[in-house]
């Protein structure tokens, strides 16, 4: 089964939020005749610069594809980001009622690697890292 | 015990295989024979990072050699000082596919993956069989990851990895050839 997980999400950097309101202070500022704006005033200026700035940005897609081998109960997620991935494992989890197991060097000797024993998994355990030099 | 205590306790796992890969692939490549009635070739490319400290206290300091004119002599001087391979830019050949990608030593995660087998889809029926084919060229670089990583893992629960392996790892990290088991180096039989 090969299908993707689609992110849709506005990203507004930082710096515009910061560039329009500073004007829309100034703009405040002149309109009333005043030096400074309470902090109030600055709160709910930032509210509005946010919701303008919001409503004008397009969203951006990003799109991390998936295979899934039923037979062998093994999925393969092509994508780094690690909200991506958070994420994808919650939906799964949500869709199918499925959890995932994520590989990693132990997980993948002990639960993916068939050709251990018992006896050679319980050697496994007993590991601690390595003293070279 | 939880998957997050599996995760820190056993991280060294990684970083070891990274390392013992690096090793393997310039002093006994036959270990890494792994796929049946294949020929495999593996070799270091031009990234490679340390990481030096207390792994599993998440202490640590990161020592990056990377660039095509990089020499992975300081690498290995990284390695001297106490250091684990982190992530490796490996360059794979099984027969006539070449494979280069990065690998990670916490996840064994696969990044820049690059093959030099394409798939074209001209028309729209192509579309099935262009992903089968493109699966089964990614198939080939993680068969031989896990298989790699098994191999790994025997030789690490073996008595031997004490009184052989980490020897002559230690000695090529030190310039110096191992005199474990009285046998050179380079005629050793690993099984």
């Amino acid at each position: 089964m090969v299908f993707a997980l689609r992110v849709d999400q506005k990203k507004i950097p930082a710096k515009i939020i910061k560039r329009e309101l500073e004007i829309a202070i100034e703009k405040k500022k002149e309109e009333h005749g005043r030096d400074f704006l309470s902090k109030n005033e600055r709160s709910e200026l930032k509210e509005q610069v946010v919701d303008i700035v919001t409503s004008k940005t397009p969203f951006t897609t990003d799109l991390y594809h998936v295979t899934w081998n039923a037979n062998t109960n093994e999925l393969l997620f092509f994508a780094s980001p690690k909200n991506a991935k958070e994420l994808f494992e919650t939906l799964f989890y949500k869709s199918f009622e499925l959890k995932l197991i994520p590989l990693f060097p132990f997980s993948l000797a002990n639960f993916k690697l068939g050709c251990f024993t018992e006896q050679e998994k319980d050697k496994l355990l007993t590991l601690t890292p390595s003293g070279v030099r | 015990m939880d998957i997050a205590t599996m995760f820190n306790k056993y991280a060294f796992l990684g970083h070891e295989f990274l390392t013992w890969l690096w090793y393997a692939s310039e002093n006994t490549p036959e270990m890494l024979n792994v796929l049946k009635n294949k020929k495999t070739e593996l070799t270091v490319g031009n990234k490679v990072v340390i990481v030096n400290g207390t792994l599993q206290a998440g202490r640590s300091a990161k020592v990056t050699i990377q660039g095509e004119e990089s020499d992975l002599k300081e690498a290995m001087v990284a390695v001297k000082d106490g250091g684990w391979v982190s992530d490796i830019y490996l360059r794979l050949n099984v027969d006539q596919v070449k494979y280069e990608f990065t690998l990670d030593a916490q996840e064994l995660k696969i990044s820049g993956f690059k093959c030099s087998e394409r798939v074209t889809i001209e028309k729209d029926d192509d579309i099935d069989g262009a992903i089968m084919e493109r699966m089964h060229l990614i198939s080939g670089a993680l068969e031989f990851i896990d298989l790699a990583f098994e191999q790994f893992i025997k030789f690490r629960i073996n008595d031997k990895w004490n009184s052989q392996i980490l020897p002559d790892l230690s000695g090529w990290v030190c310039g110096t050839e191992s005199t474990a088991a009285g046998i050179p180096l380079n005629k050793r039989v690993f099984s």
